[in-house]
């Protein structure tokens, strides 16, 4: 199958990689937000659905 | 998805992305960024307006280019991307404001079904976590690929 027909299969964008958005690697553009999003999570924590089989995410 | 949306550019580590709006107001440059949360794991997706001369972020603008449903497709483009790469990451997403929030629902709501073939989503309501249901509002969201059987 061709990539592209596969990658549309699955949902996947084409993503061209642009070396100059490197420079954000290591910049918090949106802190307001990230701030936010922690204290929910110290707040509500989180869904026991998705943790009650000791799933837990897993950092890349 | 197999609906519109702008071709993306991102970094090597595919966490921040760019795309052009086009649209009534010319052409509007929007960053989306995955930023780690102090839960390992546990990714924000925030998105904005860059001033291309400045390059200054700006998430609370309302661009008004006539595209929102094209630039939301694209956002969600965005989370297969870095899903792709980082396949167990979870993404908790919000809007600026109350009124984004209840447009991220709607626009959730309105292809729910194209995407949860491939990702869960759940919504945030009453301090805790619930199955997205449509027409619910929402606090936020919070997204993760499927595991593959």
């Amino acid at each position: 199958m061709k990539i592209t027909t596969e990658l549309k299969k699955r949902n996947i964008p084409i993503v061209r990689i642009d070396k100059s958005l490197n420079k954000y690697k290591d910049t918090v553009l949106f802190p307001d937000k990230l701030a936010k999003a922690n204290e929910m999570l110290r707040n509500v924590g989180l869904p026991k659905q998705w943790t009650e089989n000791n799933e837990r995410p897993t950092a890349p | 998805m197999k609906l519109p949306k702008y071709p993306l550019s991102a970094d090597n580590d595919l966490t921040t992305f760019e795309f052009v709006s086009e649209g009534s107001k010319g052409l509007i440059h929007k960053l989306v960024q995955f930023t780690p949360t102090n839960l390992k794991g546990i990714f924000i997706l925030a998105f904005g307006d860059k001033d291309h001369l400045t390059g200054d972020i700006d998430d609370l603008v309302i661009s008004n280019n006539g595209d929102s449903e094209k630039v939301l497709t694209t956002v969600v483009a965005t989370i297969f991307a870095f899903t792709d790469k980082h396949p167990d990451a979870w993404i908790y997403a919000t809007g600026s404001t109350k009124a984004r929030t209840r447009l991220y629902r709607m626009g959730i709501g309105k292809y729910l079904s194209e995407v949860t073939t491939d990702i869960e989503i759940l919504g945030e309501k009453n301090d805790d976590w619930e199955t997205f249901r449509i027409n619910i509002d929402y606090d936020g969201f919070l997204v993760r690929r499927k595991k593959k059987k």
